[in-house]
């Protein structure tokens, strides 16, 4: 008896052990292993959503990536957006991007549109990406002699109208707005020149898809933008360099990856191969297929891409930067281990996919152990570092900004960690043109060995340059210098018998052959006085101080900038002008200005650094 | 002397051993599994050399359309048509959904998922990985069937010819080809066999992979369901008696872990559901593109109406008729029939799965039905049983393999069949 009941309990443990526990166990596995599978085997190929809020696009690159079109040939021509068939009557196309239920947000574009009664205009809220049924559009079409603005909606093959607004502008004129609309939770609103056309419109449809539409007519498409609503206006992550500059944080950092939950909401993009999160790593799976890549879907512009990884099998591994289309390796840069493990190798795909060696360096096959393999990208050049080592540096750049990327060839790589950030003076000395490493006296001249006129007519004579157009404008030309703390002097002559005439230097351009956006110190008056300031991104001049000189017209004066972090000092012939002056930028593009003319520049110098006590 | 030596000889030599070891094995044993591996290969050594012969020897429709996944394989090329692009995409691209257009989603998940999974062991051959999930499948399906009628009949006999029937069923071919026919039957059989022996929590794991396999695969979850519920003495005939919802009563108060593990078989759906929503936001995507095929929602009377007044007005003498309507629509009645009989013989779940098995899909079209009827098991379990009577037998065995030989002579010349 005592036995029978030491036995009973084991028994009815055994029983619910092989009845509720295993199964219910089996039935977690199987669950896990299905959904697991389901979602990283077997998703689209080709992501539902590549951007994220904001996004905006100005076209001013030729390529369009994988966005939805249906119907109609949508191509970028002149920096717009067309549908170049007149036939197409249900043309449109669609951001990968989507909306979620809920999420407010306004979408903007700017459309020129010739006399046409056929319809073009927005979507938004769209259901899919492929076809014109469950979305909401905003239209606009010359009706019997009139613009007009219709808003409604789409319910199978039907197109219902929510709203008609006749416009008062003249349609023997091609129409050139900016049509806005802002979706709510329920309901939208639709504004032209942010006018306000129609309010609290309700949705048919909640989230989606936005996008562009013409149905055969002739319309150019630019400056598109969407926005999560009430956010100032759209940042320019694709095309504007200044934007790229703009965004690091106090610490410099642009972006530091965070591989953990879903990967399809994390922004990387994978092109090819079999991705995924696994234990706070980035990792690619297929060991047996050449270039399995992936991207982020933020460009950047000059920066540090630092990536820490750890090659599982196989050896070749590495990171691309700077690719035009988050989709497409096509125009890309690449750094990785060689296949063979003998070293390191980088180039860039060409505009069909074709890969262009730019050099290799032999290095210790990766093993298993972690590697940080870095990359510099300048404005236009690049450097490298595998592990703290320098492998090579100004290498020429081929796509000057872009999307960072990840790849593998014939190997399970574990990418660790992924960080972008802004540059330092050592990282900016490493990939600025050789004119951008420290000048001495005796170098002077090269300063002028790569100018690059903007407006005006400059004519180098030796280690001088005149500049002869004498219009009332600012002319400029950069001297092809990137630089971020420095000292630059330069002896001026200003045009004789010129009373407004003035000449001095541009400084912190974010782009080599664009000055808005860059400080300015000149001499004004014909040399009666000093002023300075800044470029605004329209490219107009704010000043943002000025002194007055006593100094004699028509004789040369040595001016001398030295720009230190956060600030620059003047001084002109020696004798300082201003100390200190706040400066919001870290580093750029350097040239020469002048107001009317003759203006004369000789004896630059220049020493890069900070300058000394 | 002779019989001292033919001992030694059959204990020393190697042969001998063998045999003697061979001859110790209890073959009634192991019935369950050999009857079955012997049906799978004949049946599949029919079928693929049919297909073979049929790929070679007759003409095939030519043009774009008329796609050859793996031209220099006869055999493996003859098992991929039709549905099997949207198999062979979906294992090799994921899913894809265009709304008004046929669209991959309208495929369950669970076979192409293993496609994809076996693809690295094959050299990334997909077609082939295709073709081997099918036949392992299709094995492991007829290993349950064998069992599943064993237990119901108490008789190996039936149990021998329910697997034979079903292997050799004119749309057989479907088993081999790569298609989820095999996939679904394995897991739907399965699921049955454990509800029947009252392995809940078995039924649990097996029913989930069946609803993530076919549309219909659902259903599982009800004959389940119904099982659990007459096993504790409920059941649709004895609705109206006290004793029944006493017996109901005790079986939510002392087993409600077993009806907990059943209700997780409709998680394989759920599961793909919120797979299409968070993919396409759509989570009924595998119904909603249904349109695309021709399936509207016109309900099955209607749409058996609509194909019978068609039929009606064409020209059987010349023959130029709806061949396929016509086979579809002879199916889903004499499937209709056969559900009737499967209820009265099996009870309600198994009636019902099998009378939804083809009423949901000819709720939309009656097209397809004679590969629908394919996995519905049960009939072949009651068509076994009066398959006692050899003639009958003999009959059946006649008609399914000769249909059988011109179905997969249809099938891989790209004449669409179902």
């Amino acid at each position: 008896m005592a036995t029978q009941a030491a036995i009973q309990p084991k028994r009815s443990n055994h029983r619910w052990l092989t009845r509720y526990v295993i199964p219910l166990l089996a039935a977690a596995v199987v669950l896990g292993i299905f959904n697991v599978a389901l979602y990283s085997r077997l998703s689209p190929s080709r992501p539902f959503a590549i951007y994220a809020l904001p996004f905006s696009d100005d076209f001013a690159q030729d390529s369009i990536g994988q966005w939805f079109k249906f119907d109609g040939e949508w191509k970028v021509s002149e920096g717009g957006l067309i549908q170049a068939n007149p036939d197409a009557q249900k043309a449109g196309i669609y951001l990968p991007l989507w909306l979620d239920q809920g999420q407010p947000y306004q979408a903007q574009a700017r459309l020129v549109l010739e006399n046409s009664s056929t319809p073009a205009g927005m979507s938004f809220n769209a259901q899919y990406p492929s076809v014109q049924q469950k979305r909401h559009f905003v239209e606009i079409a010359a009706v019997d002699g009139k613009w007009q603005v219709n808003c409604g909606y789409t319910q199978g093959s039907e197109s219902k109208s929510q709203a008609v607004v006749p416009l008062e502008l003249p349609v023997d004129q091609p129409l050139d707005a900016r049509l806005r609309v802002d979706v709510g939770k329920e309901s939208y609103s639709v504004a032209l020149d942010d006018k306000v056309l129609v309010r609290d419109v309700p949705l048919q449809y909640q989230g989606g898809l936005v996008g562009l539409n013409a149905t055969g007519a002739p319309v150019r498409f630019d400056d598109l933008a969407v926005t999560g609503l009430g956010e100032a206006a759209p940042a320019k992550p694709q095309v504007d360099p200044q934007q790229a500059q703009t965004l690091p944080d106090k610490a410099g950092v642009l972006y530091t990856s965070d591989f953990t939950g879903d990967i399809a909401a994390s922004g990387w993009v994978p092109m090819s191969g079999d991705w995924v999160f696994r234990d706070g790593a980035l990792v690619q799976q297929q060991p047996n297929e050449f270039d399995r890549n992936i991207s982020y879907n933020q460009p950047f512009e000059s920066y540090r891409m630092t990536v820490k990884f750890r090659i599982n099998q196989g050896t070749g591994a590495g990171l691309l930067f700077n690719m035009p289309d988050p989709t497409s390796k096509k125009g890309a840069h690449m750094v990785r281990y060689a296949d063979d493990g003998s070293g390191v190798f980088w180039g860039y795909f060409d505009k069909d996919g074709a890969f262009t060696g730019q050099g290799f360096k032999g290095a210790s096959a990766p093993g298993t152990d972690s590697h940080v393999l870095e990359v510099i990208s300048g404005v236009d050049t690049y450097a490298i570092l595998l592990d703290g080592q320098q492998l090579a540096d100004q290498v020429p750049l081929v796509s000057q900004r872009g999307y960072p990327g990840l790849t593998t060839s014939e190997s399970v790589a574990s990418f660790q960690q992924v960080k972008i950030s802004s540059m330092n003076s050592t990282e900016t000395a490493l990939v600025g043109d050789q004119n951008a490493a420290p000048v001495t006296d005796a170098q002077a001249s090269n300063l002028l060995a790569n100018t690059q006129t903007l407006s005006g007519e400059w004519v180098k004579e030796g280690a001088t340059i005149r500049q002869q157009a004498t219009e009332a404008t600012d002319y400029v030309t950069g001297i092809g210098v990137l630089a971020e703390q420095y000292t630059l002097s330069a002896k001026i002559e200003l045009p004789k018998d010129v009373a407004d005439g003035g000449g001095g230097v541009i400084f912190h351009m974010p782009k080599r052959d664009d000055s808005k956006g860059a400080y300015m110190v000149r001499f004004g008056d014909g040399g009666k006085q000093l002023f300075w300031g800044r470029y605004s991104q329209a490219g107009e001049f704010q000043g943002i101080g000025s002194a007055p000189l006593e100094t004699e017209t028509g004789q040369p004066h040595q001016l001398t900038l030295v720009v230190k972090k956060g600030a620059f000092d003047v001084l002109v012939d020696g004798e300082q002008i201003t100390a200190d002056a706040p400066l919001d930028a870290n580093s750029g593009w350097i040239g020469l200005t002048s107001f009317r003319g003759p203006t004369v520049f000789s004896d630059l110098q220049m020493t890069l650094g900070e300058p000394s006590k | 002397m002779t019989r001292v030596h033919a001992a030694l000889r059959q204990t020393y030599s190697p042969i001998g051993g063998v045999v003697t070891r061979v001859q110790a094995i209890d073959w009634v044993r192991w019935r369950w599994l050999l009857v079955p591996m012997a049906v799978f290969l004949v049946s599949r050594a029919v079928v693929l050399s049919g297909a073979c012969l049929a790929e070679i020897a007759m003409p095939s429709q030519t043009g774009a359309e008329y796609w050859h996944a793996i031209p220099d394989n006869v055999l493996l090329d003859s098992l991929a048509r039709w549905d099997s692009a949207f198999y062979l995409n979906i294992a090799r691209d994921g899913y894809t959904l265009t709304p008004g257009q046929m669209s991959s989603v309208a495929f369950f998940p669970v076979y192409p998922l293993l496609m994809n999974l076996v693809s690295p062991l094959v050299g990334q051959n997909l077609v082939l990985a295709g073709v081997l999930v099918s036949h392992v499948m299709l094995l492991l399906a007829l290993i349950f069937l064998y069992r599943l009628t064993e237990f119901e009949f108490a008789d190996a006999g039936t149990a021998q010819r329910a697997v034979f029937y079903i292997a050799v069923f004119p749309t057989a071919i479907f088993f081999s080809a790569v298609y989820t026919e095999s996939t679904f039957l394995f897991f739907s059989v399965a699921t049955f066999y454990f509800a029947r022996r009252h392995m809940w929590g078995w039924a649990g794991v097996m029913g989930i992979l069946t609803s993530a396999s076919r549309i219909v695969g659902v259903l599982v979850w009800v004959v389940v369901l119904y099982e659990w519920l007459r096993m504790h003495g409920w059941t649709l005939a004895r609705i109206y008696r006290p004793d029944a919802w006493k017996g109901l009563w005790n079986g939510l108060r002392h087993d409600i872990g077993s009806l907990l593990l059943i209700s997780m078989i409709p998680l394989g759906l759920i599961s793909y559901m919120m797979f299409l929503k968070s993919r396409f936001n759509d989570p009924i995507a595998f119904w909603t593109t249904q349109s695309a095929w021709g399936r509207g929602k016109r309900g099955p009377f209607q749409t058996v109406f609509q194909d019978l007044n068609g039929l009606l007005h064409q020209n059987f003498a010349t023959g130029e008729i709806w061949w396929n309507a016509l086979l579809n629509i002879v199916m889903l009645f004499a499937i209709i029939v056969l559900a009737l009989l499967v209820w009265r013989r099996f009870g309600a779940g198994f009636g019902i799965y099998t009378l939804l098995g083809v009423l949901i899909p000819a709720y939309s079209g009656t097209g397809s039905i004679i590969r629908y009827a394919l996995v519905l098991f049960p009939a072949f379990m009651l068509l076994a049983n009066w398959g006692r009577r050899p003639l009958l037998d003999r009959t059946i065995l006649v008609v399914f393999t000769m249909f059988l030989g011109i179905f997969t002579a249809i099938f891989v010349n790209w004449i669409f069949l179902a």
